[in-house]
């Protein structure tokens, strides 16, 4: 235990009842940076994680397999359905996604606030006014660049290939203190070198007098004459998942800060429909791995899993980002069955990987509450995206023959391995079905749009709810369209902003 | 193989996925450990126990219908084919141009696969050694 504030499953004994000014739904990128804040501000702030609190000690000694169980909902397979469905793995820990991402920080691009502004109403959020709170979210966070020493293999040989193509490319700017290269990042990092939130906002929100509470599943919202009254849920037992205790919380201002797939679902099960859009604008930011088997020795499993980029097509909307895992979870996907799996393991030393991600300009998804009653999370992949897709996919191959790959696998079904940049070109000429790609996504969005056009939106500029006086959201929720890079920073910095609104009018609020 | 270390499978549905890891991952090639040194189906077995009621029952479900749906097409059990006629039924599942279908087999696929690479006799047998590459 970091702090005598910080309850797990483990120190509770009875029931849990809490009267706080503030309660916050989640502890990751956007609820703890709330919590902080609000705390720092003299109130008195309550978290409620559903998943459990986990330190380097403990994170240190799971293989991924073993990670992915725990520090992952649904084992890292959470699924958004479609034509075909693509897998977006969530963290469920405190310090939420945070503590399993792979630690890359972009700012929002000017271009996409200037979108929000114009299309949405967003107002007070233009690049200067959001420009001190990035600031402090990467002082805090520790955003630096990633340096050569422990880049890898893996980034050195793509960015050798994007180099000799005259592609636009560099080292990614991370959040990490101290990093050792040893390309865990996915599964919780072993040396506390990445600056997840349960490193940083979250001991500093305790030190302030927050309470968090760890495996408390927040699972019913009462809302009484236009606000909200009550929380209830559960305390669950972190082996079994079997509920332990009950929970009460009464505050005076409720944050949502459960994840772009779980805020709009828990209020959807509580039959809190806001309105028309609430679970709708779903954006993902679609993603392919491309491997490429090199002649010489790769471990791409040594360094920064997603250390380098090339954002030559940014402006398209395409996205290529190293990343690299480990052989038992790559090599599934890219192996066939029987003898031929066995030797692309014992190949692996050679492979090398990049992830090509795509902004969804058009498509879109949903969150709904399903007939099991979980979240049930469609996505429809439009086809201009979709080219967008296939496009970056070609990208990655032709960089990788530049960089002096033997063979390129696209991971496409129906495509055989490419073995020179010719084959790159069938890409276009042959059709590439959308059900025919085996995707995957992290970066879930847009499921409570912010701004002051309220037909299209949830939230007012500042995460408050339309029309309800103390709900507030805070996370990937609001942001009203994909960002196009990674989002954890965005999140943050907009938490930071409306958290700082929150505590400017506690007179409002907290009468 | 203990029945009680078992937790989600009984002892048929264990000797099942045995024969499908052993068609996924056979035996020889381009390295080799002990079969006795690696389990992947009781791997499997403590891996999965903690899925849902539900999850549970569609694996049970996908493992069945892998066992049996031969009997249709070739009037045989998986476990009673040859090691060629179930790696070929295999590959049709994992080539079929049915999108759930191939989908359902690379759920097993992985989960399987998961389990043996993770062990450290097969890491070590595919000299996989993951290090950092900065020392304290
Ligand atoms: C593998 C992976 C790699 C990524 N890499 C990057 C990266 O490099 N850079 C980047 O910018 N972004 C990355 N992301 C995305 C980024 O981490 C997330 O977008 C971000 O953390 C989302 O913040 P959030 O506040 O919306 O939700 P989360 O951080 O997901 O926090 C939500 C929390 O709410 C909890 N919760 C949900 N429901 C309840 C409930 N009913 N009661 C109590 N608690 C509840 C959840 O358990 C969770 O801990 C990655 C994501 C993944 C999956
Ligand atoms: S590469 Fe290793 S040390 Fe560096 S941030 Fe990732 S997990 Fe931590």
């Amino acid at each position: 235990m970091i702090n005598a504030m910080l309850y797990t499953y483990n120190d509770i004994t009875k029931d849990v009842v809490e009267s706080p000014d503030v309660c916050i739904i989640g502890s990751g990128a956007g609820g703890a940076v709330m919590a902080d804040v609000l705390s720092g501000a003299g109130l008195d702030v309550v978290v409620l994680e559903e998943g459990g609190y986990y330190t380097k000690d403990r994170y240190s000694a799971y293989k991924p397999a073993v990670a992915m169980k725990i520090l992952y909902r649904d084992y890292g397979a959470t699924v958004a359905f479609g034509k075909n469905p693509i897998i977006l793995p969530l963290g469920k820990a405190v310090g939420g996604t945070t503590v399993i991402n792979s630690g890359t920080c972009f700012r929002t691009p000017d271009s996409v606030l200037r979108d929000w502004a114009q299309r949405f109403g967003v107002q007070n959020a233009s690049t200067r006014e959001m420009e001190p709170f990035f600031e402090q979210v990467e002082k805090t966070i520790n955003v630096t660049r990633v340096s050569p020493e422990v880049l890898g293999k893996n980034g050195l040989v793509f960015k050798r290939g994007a180099d000799a193509l005259g592609m636009s490319n560099g080292m990614l700017m991370h959040n990490m203190i101290n990093c050792h290269g040893c390309g865990r990042c996915a599964f919780g990092c072993p040396h506390d070198a990445k600056q997840a939130v349960h490193l940083n906002f979250i001991p500093s929100a305790l030190e302030q007098g927050a309470r968090v509470y760890a495996n408390a599943r927040a699972e019913v919202i009462t809302l009484e004459a236009g606000r909200v009254t009550k929380i209830q849920g559960s305390i669950l037992n972190e082996q079994t998942g079997n509920r332990l205790f009950n929970l009460r919380v009464t505050p005076k201002l409720l944050v949502l800060a459960a994840g772009a797939i779980y805020s709009p679902y828990i209020l959807q099960k509580n039959s809190i429909r806001l309105n028309a859009e609430l679970g709708k604008n779903l954006t993902i930011h679609p993603a392919v791995r491309v491997t490429a088997l090199f002649d010489e020795i790769i471990q791409g499993y040594k360094g920064v899993p997603q250390g380098s980029y090339v954002d030559a097509y940014a402006s398209e909307g395409i996205m290529l980002e190293g990343i690299f895992v480990p052989p038992e979870i790559g090599l599934p996907v890219l192996a066939p069955i029987g003898k031929e799996n066995k030797e692309a393991a014992r190949r692996y030393d050679h492979l090398a990987a990049f992830g090509v991600m795509v902004s969804d300009k058009n498509s879109y998804g949903s969150v709904k509450v399903g007939i099991d009653k979980r979240p049930f999370i469609t996505y429809h992949f439009d086809p201009h995206d979709f080219k967008k897709l296939v496009k970056g996919i070609a990208l990655a191959a032709e960089i990788f023959f530049a960089a002096g790959a033997r063979t390129v696998n696209t991971g496409i079904f129906g495509f055989r391995e490419f073995t020179s940049p010719d084959d790159v070109a069938q890409l276009f000429t042959k059709k590439v079905p959308v059900t025919s790609v085996e995707m995957m996504a992290f970066h879930p969005l847009g499921t409570a749009r912010m701004g002051e056009v309220r037909d299209h939106t949830v939230v007012n500029s500042y995460g408050k709810v339309h029309g309800l006086d103390n709900l507030f959201i805070s996370d990937g929720s609001i942001f009203p369209t994909s960002l196009g890079v990674n989002p954890q920073v965005t999140i943050m910095s907009f938490a930071l902003r409306n958290a700082q609104y929150i505590a400017d009018h506690k007179g409002a609020f907290f009468a | 193989m203990a029945v009680k270390e078992l937790k989600v499978f009984d002892q048929k549905m264990y000797s099942i996925v045995r024969a499908i890891a052993e068609t996924i991952i056979p035996p020889g090639g381009a390295f080799d450990v002990d079969p006795q040194a690696v389990d992947p189906v009781l791997l499997f077995d403590n891996y999965i126990d903690g899925l849902s009621r539900l999850q549970l029952k569609a694996i049970r479900a996908i493992i069945s219908a892998i066992e049996y749906a031969p009997l249709v097409t070739r009037l045989t059990r998986f476990t009673k084919m040859s090691p060629d006629q179930r790696l070929s039924y295999l590959q049709g599942w994992e080539k079929s141009r049915i999108l759930s279908k191939r989908n359902i087999f690379l759920l097993l696929k992985m989960l399987i696969m998961m389990s043996y690479y993770s062990d450290d006799t097969v890491a070590e047998a595919i000299q996989y050694h993951p290090e950092c590459l900065i020392n304290d």
